[in-house]
């Protein structure tokens, strides 16, 4: 069995025709190990959720292969390329929209096994409640709908309902930017304790910086579907080598935190001295 | 890192946040400690009936509108007298206890010929409903659903369906059909597609751009899933409120149509013959006129107002 859960090469993806062809993605590969987190950073139009939807070939891309656990699942039909969505799932930015509002919650989350036929009503719905518990929710509300909890909650439901096939691999495209920040850090956390207990694999696509810094092992970062940087978390935000990830660090608003505060007294310091030490040069 | 320590709790005041302890310990079974409600079956539909009961209003209409169902059914049994009973010396007598709604020009009793009419009424608006619906319906669901050059074809034709007035559309289908039942209700709902058409095909653009659709295709659900489970559970609210204002709309094109001569062929009676023949007399015997034109009236405002029941619950989530 191969290191790599997941290696997609030369992905392309292009919308529209002629002059307005819009190149989303252009060439990127990626590799993944198992029980490892490859984080996608980009600003918005940057093609990472393309990126994202191509590989769990929610979109068709245009080029490139994309091997699954050794398996090639690219450039297969959609009814050969299905048996591999029990291993695939994804969570998306939007924990309302992405739940039915026509289904209760239990029904929301016992729908994908009904669907692939896993095991009997009973034995299905002990599973529901499984997850709910394993997600933070109280299985006593399995029965309530997804408009009657807060966008946290409605996150943690689309955990459990991604979870409930017991994938091997997770695409979270945004799963945390529409949600507040305290709440961000619930779910983070929710998601890297699940990844240590069933050792899920995650591709994290996100804007956020410091998100993608806490939990990622490797970084891609992405500019106008193109690759800019790919390299393992720490080396990129420690010594970026492209300009333009040095910009997309440089422009996180921060905080003034007290060793901020002293690094820029620090540094004011230092330009004083500068400009007096030119003085002095001046007159000298 | 230990479990209990990294599981987020759920913020202050969630339901959820004692109980859920992390994950559950090797052997555990949490369904063994709590009793988990059933869902799914008819919890909506039950959901849906405690929040149109709130509405006064709209249970009124329906109570009215049952009664009507319910008298136009059985018609045969409950009324006293047949509608083409006719008994000259009893003619154009006002309210009696023999005849409650008085009697016509021929004798005929009144109560029975607008029970009757309920029958026809009912026959008629829900026939052209249901033909005009699933005319619509299909067009409009194969339009939204694929798109292209079909769907903007598909959406000229309903626009030019829009600009032709439907009276006229109905005054020629009657005149080649020729008059009766069945072609008031044909030609009533071909004139009525165009709406259902649009309708549709709007919901269903706007339904399959979801995340849960797309979420639904990525758990591996087939195209008829998606559209069993997935959309059309979310396009139906809307869909049931246009019908809820479509049957009315069909009673009241029938009854002007037979006020003009042109809708249902005497002696079978609609309100809207019995209106148009009582309008001779209207001075002299406004019974005539005045007790088919209550029961309609009170229909449509019955039908107005359990639409509106309807839409304040399938209007918005």
């Amino acid at each position: 069995m191969s290191d790599f859960i997941l290696e997609a090469t030369d992905i392309r993806k292009t919308f529209g025709k002629g002059d307005r062809a819009v190149k989303a993605v252009d060439g990127i590969s990626v590799r993944i190990r198992r029980g490892k987190t490859l984080g996608i950073l980009g600003e918005s139009g940057s093609g990472k959720s393309t990126l994202g939807r191509c590989i769990l070939r929610l979109i068709e891309p245009d080029g490139g292969t994309i091997k699954f656990d050794g398996k090639t699942v690219s450039g297969i039909p959609q009814s050969q390329f299905r048996p591999n969505r029990r291993n695939m799932q994804m969570i998306f930015q939007n924990p309302f929209s992405s739940l039915n509002p026509k289904m209760s919650i239990g029904e929301a989350i016992e729908d994908p096994m009904r669907i692939w036929k896993i095991g009997d009503k009973e034995s299905r719905r002990k599973r529901v409640t499984e997850l709910l518990d394993m997600v933070g929710i109280n299985p006593r509300r399995s029965a309530a709908y997804p408009y009657e909890f807060s966008g946290g909650q409605q996150q943690r439901i689309n955990i459990a309902r991604a979870l409930s096939l017991d994938p091997k691999f997770i695409v979270c495209d945004e799963a945390v930017s529409a949600l507040d920040v305290s709440i961000q850090t619930q779910i983070v956390n929710l998601l890297m304790d699940l990844q240590k207990h069933l050792g899920l694999t995650y591709l994290f696509i996100s804007h956020n910086l410091g998100v993608v810094e806490y939990l990622a092992d490797d970084v891609l970062i992405m500019q106008h579907g193109k690759l800019v940087e790919y390299a393992p978390t720490e080396e990129i935000f420690k010594n970026p080598r492209s300009e333009y990830t040095r910009n997309l660090i440089a422009s996180v608003p921060a905080m003034p935190t007290a060793a901020h505060l002293q690094a820029k007294e620090a540094d004011r310091i230092a330009r004083g001295k500068g400009l007096a030490s030119a003085r002095s040069a001046v007159a000298g | 890192m230990s479990p209990s320590t990294t599981t987020p709790g759920q913020g202050p005041g969630a339901p959820g946040a004692d109980l859920a302890s992390g994950f559950p310990a090797a052997g555990s079974d949490p369904s063994d400690e709590m009793s988990v409600p059933q869902y799914g079956g008819m919890a909506g539909l039950r959901r849906d009936w405690r929040r149109f009961r709130r509405n006064k209003l709209a249970v009124a209409g329906l109570a009215y509108i049952l009664f009507l169902f319910f008298i136009a059914f059985t018609a045969d049994w409950v009324a006293p007298y047949h509608y083409e009973t006719t008994n000259p010396p009893a003619a154009l007598e006002s309210s009696s206890v023999q005849h409650w709604f008085g009697t016509d020009e021929l004798g005929r009793d009144m109560l029975s010929r607008v029970m009757y009419s309920a029958r026809n009424a009912i026959v008629v608006s829900f026939g052209s409903v249901l033909i005009g619906l699933a005319v619509g319906a299909f067009i409009g669901a194969v339009s939204g659903f694929y798109g292209g050059i079909l769907d903007i074809a598909v959406m000229r034709v309903v626009d030019i369906m829009f600009a032709f007035p439907q009276f006229l559309l109905l005054i020629i289908l009657v005149t080649a059909m020729g008059r009766g039942l069945g072609t008031m209700f044909v030609a009533i709902g071909i004139t009525s597609w165009a709406g259902y058409a649009r309708l549709v095909r709007g919901q269903i653009l706007s339904a399959k751009n979801n995340d849960y659709v797309e979420a639904a295709r990525c758990l591996g659900s087939g195209n008829g899933h998606i559209i069993r489970k997935y959309i059309l559970p979310n396009i139906v609210g809307p869909i049931i409120v246009a019908v809820s204002f479509g049957v009315p709309a069909g009673m009241l094109a029938e009854s002007a149509m037979s006020l003009i001569g042109m809708g249902l062929r005497p002696p079978m009676p609609s309100w809207g013959n019995l209106i148009s023949a009582g309008m001779m007399q209207m001075y002299g015997f406004p019974h005539l006129v005045l007790w088919p034109s209550l029961t309609f009236g009170l229909t449509l405002l019955a039908f107005t107002f359990v639409g509106d029941g309807l839409r304040e619950i399938y209007g918005k989530e």
